[in-house]
């Protein structure tokens, strides 16, 4: 242990001496600062929340826990006497239940009640339908960098009559609390249910405390004092996801990983120069040893970059959204661990070569090429969906490189799913999920530390069997 | 027990063989220096015995176990020839990072560590940058870095090399005063004057093989040469000397006569005073280390090294008995 914190000691003064830590510390600063500059301020209550509440026909069954969603023709939703105070909204919350739909078989069923039986029923029957194409050329949210499934919707349930009138008042007002959980992100709701002033309607007293600063609320967003984004509904989920996922995660990280590359790709190098070598591998230090303890020394540096760069983003997003989710947190050891895998094949380089400039180019190069094939895969996927499978041999290419090659992509696409649990809201998220096929979650860690064991075994025998 | 043993020691890099069967000990205590030209060898076979170079055939024993075992390299010092510091080191970090892979405590390095540099003459720059170091400077660290960690044996590659006249004599004193204290130091060089000066035995290794061995003593000794001076107005008889069997060169005021084994400079001495010639001057003029090198390196560059290994054999023979 006292080696290894002598070796990652040495290396540290290294990346200090070489201002490779400053470099990296104002990147981090610059990061955040741009973020914190970033404001969201709530939409107005009374528009937002009319449009929104209609969402409110579409619930999840399963009492909200089932990956399907569904929804019941015939039952409406209306925001009437709004009033603001704060974040907090207070309105009545008018549902019209039309029996006359064409929901159900005689004698007739109240769709509302039968949509809070469907939203309590566990078991559903699903079928899969085709994306419509320009869905998919379009691009919604983040699929356009993702890879494209069938739609699997759930079929609408086959409520009885008798299970419709079971239905009590409790189940109704925790219906439409949960619905609130759904759409808006908002679990602090009162609900009680007014006189019934007449047959097919349901009026509630709703007080929703933070609903305008939940996730599912609109916002605009600024920048310092500028409004750059304003009438767009944007969730705030939704942007707050696209600051996390594709400013930090994808640019900042890009840029994050492709610079400690060059950065870092000095240190084994130097580390093996003659004369320098030879007097550390002459201590009781085996050569393997203070390679692999190297290798950890720029991890661990990468590490502590990443931790504050990723910590400092999710501090400024909480203290101006309010959003606080830690798995926008996924993201440091998704950004060491890709990383790892670039930096175990830089060392391999460097031990091959001992040139600094040949493991950068190289590793640059081959981070390209893995981007290239998860890019070019995404591709050939959403057009076999559009095209219905004529690319059946380039596509099957394609896709054994991305099976075999380092999963550089799908791991992103992975750290893209779970830093989107974390923003979106429940109802979001299964329209994500249902379109969305993520990579398999240990076949990318498996290959990914596959190859990284791979290249540093090959660095360590041949290190180990080089003369001098 | 020798502390290093060598026994038909080979090392090929590819088709060139750097190390042809050597054979060597070294004895606790001395200071042993290996002498060669650039490129003879001298550097791998240290770093054969250091594990930082894999030998191809025969043994290499460093204080009774293999080389370059882990539990050996604490034991030994080492300051490699071409060395570069990590310039972002300063002269006692440097030594704190050395000290740690060596596995010592704080309080015994920040002990050792001000001892050394004091030792060396460099504790007024410790806190320095090593970048901003001389080139003396730096092998001065070098070798304060070689002995902080109190070794039993040290092995310098090229120790005075970049340093002054002043800096060499200190670091002579230096290796003998860890000589004092019972190490043994292993000291390569090109540099035929710092090795017979500082030096109780030496090898001499010549494009992989060692082709003599012996004290400074014995290997100056190997011929017998007398430088002698006549009264002013005396002609040396050189003719007669010849045909008693010597080798003689006239030379100025003074004439060199050359022993074969067996001879004995009386002889030429009882001519002398038998033919009423006075002496002025007799001496016996040794062989140069540099003498007996560029002889032998003459003789390689022959072809003639057979000689040169049965000489050094018989040295080495006659060192044994």
């Amino acid at each position: 242990m006292r080696t290894f914190l002598a070796i990652l000691r040495d290396s540290f003064r290294e990346a200090v001496d070489g201002f490779v830590i400053y470099i990296m510390l104002i990147l981090s600063f610059l990061t955040i600062a741009f973020v914190a500059c970033i404001g969201y301020q709530p939409t107005d209550a009374e528009g937002y929340l009319s449009k929104s509440i209609k969402g409110f026909a579409v619930f999840i069954p399963d009492k909200g826990e089932s990956t399907a969603i569904s929804a019941v023709p015939g039952v409406n939703y209306e925001a009437t006497a709004i009033k603001v105070n704060g974040k907090d909204v207070l309105f009545d919350l008018e549902v019209t239940s039309k029996s006359d739909f064409g929901f159900g078989k005689p004698p007739a069923i109240d769709p509302f009640r039968a949509a809070v039986a469907g939203w309590l029923k566990k078991a559903y029957k699903s079928e899969k339908r085709k994306m419509p194409a320009a869905a998919l050329r379009g691009g919604r949210g983040n699929t356009s960098d993702s890879t494209l499934k069938e739609l699997e919707i759930a079929l609408a349930p086959d409520i009885s009559v008798e299970e419709a009138a079971a239905i009590t008042d409790e189940q109704m007002v925790e219906f439409i609390k949960n619905q609130f959980v759904s759409h808006y992100g908002c679990g602090d709701v009162k609900v009680r249910r007014r006189s019934n002033p007449d047959a097919g309607k349901y009026v509630y007293e709703v007080e929703a405390i933070n609903l305008r600063g939940s996730r599912g609320w609109a916002h605009d967003v600024t920048f310092l004092p500028w409004k750059i984004i304003t009438d767009k509904d944007l969730p705030l989920g939704l942007v707050v996801y696209v600051i996390e996922d594709t400013i930090v995660n994808g640019i900042g990280g890009g840029i994050l990983l492709l610079i400690s590359v060059i950065l870092t790709s000095f240190f084994i190098p130097n580390m093996l120069r003659k004369g320098t070598l030879d007097l550390v591998v002459s201590k009781p230090v085996g050569k393997v040893q203070y390679l692999l303890y190297k290798y950890l020394g720029g991890l661990i540096f990468i590490t502590l970059v990443s931790a504050i760069t990723v910590g400092g983003v999710w501090f400024v997003i909480g203290i101006r959204s309010g959003m606080w989710d830690p798995r926008f947190l996924i993201t440091i050891p998704a950004l060491v661990l890709s990383f790892a895998l670039l930096y175990s094949f830089s060392t391999l380089i460097a031990v091959l070569t001992r040139s600094a400039i040949a493991a950068m180019l190289l590793t640059i190069a081959f981070t390209f090429g893995l981007w290239l094939v998860g890019y070019i895969k995404k591709q050939l996927d959403v057009a076999k969906v559009i095209e219905e499978g004529n690319l059946d041999t380039v596509s099957s290419v394609f896709d054994v490189l991305n099976n075999v090659l380092p999963r550089y992509k799908d791991l992103d696409k992975l750290t893209s799913k779970v830093t989107s649990e974390g923003a979106y809201t429940p109802i979001l998220l299964r329209f994500q999920d249902m379109i969305i096929e993520p990579p398999s979650f240990f076949g990318v860690l498996g290959i990914t530390f596959l190859y990284i064991a791979a290249f540093l075994a090959l660095a360590s025998w041949r290190h180990s069997t080089r003369d001098g | 027990m020798a502390v290093i043993d060598v026994s038909n020691l080979q090392k090929d890099y590819g088709s060139l063989q750097a190390l042809k069967s050597v054979t060597l000990q070294v004895d606790s205590g001395q200071i042993y220096g290996l002498l060669g030209q650039n490129g003879a060898g001298k550097s791998t076979m240290i770093k054969i015995l250091l594990g930082i170079v894999r030998l191809t055939s025969g043994e290499a024993n460093l204080l009774g176990f293999p080389a370059g075992s882990i539990e050996v390299r604490k034991r030994v010092g080492y300051l490699p020839e071409d060395h570069a510091f990590p310039g972002y080191h300063t002269g006692e970090s440097l030594l704190h990072f050395y000290g740690q892979l060596y596995g010592m405590n704080r309080t015994d390095r920040v002990k050792r560590i001000a001892e050394s540099l004091d030792i060396v003459g460099l504790s007024k720059r410790g806190t320095s940058k090593i970048k901003t170091y001389s080139k003396g400077m730096k092998q001065r660290l070098g070798i304060a870095q070689s002995f902080f960690h109190d070794p039993e044996v040290i092995f310098l590659d090229e120790p005075t090399d970049g340093v002054d006249p002043v800096g060499r004599k200190e670091i002579r004193e230096l290796l003998a005063t860890l000589k004092e204290e019972g190490r043994t130091i292993f000291v390569n060089s090109h540099l035929l004057q710092e090795i017979e000066l500082m030096c109780d035995r030496v090898a001499i290794m010549h494009k992989g093989e060692i082709v003599r061995t012996g004290t400074v003593a014995e290997l100056t000794k190997t011929v017998e040469r007398f430088s002698i001076t006549l009264a002013p107005g005396a002609d040396f008889p050189v003719a007669e000397v010849k045909a008693l069997g010597f080798k003689v060169e006239p030379d100025d005021e003074e004439t060199h006569v050359e022993l074969k084994p067996g001879q004995s400079i009386d002889t030429v001495l009882d001519l002398l005073s038998s033919k009423n010639l006075r002496l002025r001057n007799v001496r016996e003029s040794k062989q140069t280390l540099e003498d007996i090198f560029m002889d032998l390196v003459e003789q390689a560059e022959r072809g003639s090294t057979k000689r040169g290994v049965r000489v050094a054999r018989a040295v080495s023979a006659r060192r044994d008995d």
